[in-house]
């Protein structure tokens, strides 16, 4: 049970978060890349060759074609505006995190966000 | 982590303040107080400094043995014996049970944090390293 005086310090913390610039512009970013019709077409694609790419594979009857054609959904899919303003937005938030992970970090000697992390599933 | 002056260059100064309130808070919690406090006993207890090294070296010897196939029953047994010689011990007790207390409430924190902001702090904030 975390108790309230550590609450309301994360509280405050969380707030400043997410006011900043970098916070803002992630979520929004990430609604877009969400929300796009055409990403999720792209998706849709992607995931229907993928999945005849690996039988096709599997049977041993995979052609330079089928190579090509997952390759080009996924150029197309990278290269979306909304792909890349999501991607941009969630590289800054990382650093941003990162920053202030260290600040936290400095104080406790030892690495906040590597303990609090939820345990990683291999 | 970054070296403290670039940081303060790149990071608005209410956040880096946040970070640093939050970081206070946790360090005057109980939890963090508690295995603070045993850490100091354990660095100040050279027998149960010992048992921790003797069961590391052994759980090392005991994986090595386990990752070439060659890892036998005796082994085992050395390997568990050695824990629980470690675990009896009230000053490595309490080390265990205070780290793994503040290490929930840290990972709740996270949870809590994780609610409120929408994505998952600690997870996208810590350092990128190989899994298992």
């Amino acid at each position: 049970m975390v108790d309230i005086r550590l609450k309301l310090a994360a509280d405050e913390f969380i707030r400043y978060l997410r006011s900043s610039t970098d916070v803002k512009e992630f979520h929004i970013a990430k609604g877009q890349f969400e929300n796009d019709p055409a990403i999720e077409k792209m998706r849709r694609e992607y995931t229907t060759l993928a999945s005849a790419y690996q039988e096709k594979e599997r049977r041993g009857t995979l052609t330079q074609d089928d190579i090509a054609g997952l390759r080009a959904v996924q150029k197309t899919f990278n290269a979306h505006p909304a792909t890349v303003r999501y991607a941009r937005a969630q590289q800054t938030l990382i650093m941003l995190l990162q920053d202030c992970n260290g600040a936290i970090s400095e104080d406790l000697g030892f690495d906040f966000a590597a303990t609090a992390a939820p345990t990683a599933s291999c | 982590m970054q070296p403290s002056n670039q940081v303060e260059e790149r990071v608005e100064p209410r956040i880096l303040e946040g970070s640093k309130r939050f970081a206070q808070a946790i360090v005057e919690s109980t939890q963090f107080q508690r295995f603070e406090e045993a850490s100091k006993r354990l660095r100040d207890d050279p027998s149960a400094w010992q048992l921790l090294t003797d069961f590391q070296q052994t759980q090392q010897l005991y994986q090595t043995a386990q990752s070439w196939g060659g890892a036998s029953t005796q082994e085992a047994e050395r390997m568990e014996q050695s824990k629980q010689q470690m675990l009896a011990n009230p000053t490595l007790k309490e080390y265990f049970e205070s780290q793994d207390e503040m290490v929930l409430t840290l990972k709740e924190l996270n949870v809590h944090m994780t609610e409120k902001l929408g994505f998952d702090f600690a997870g996208l904030a810590k350092p990128a390293g190989g899994c298992c």
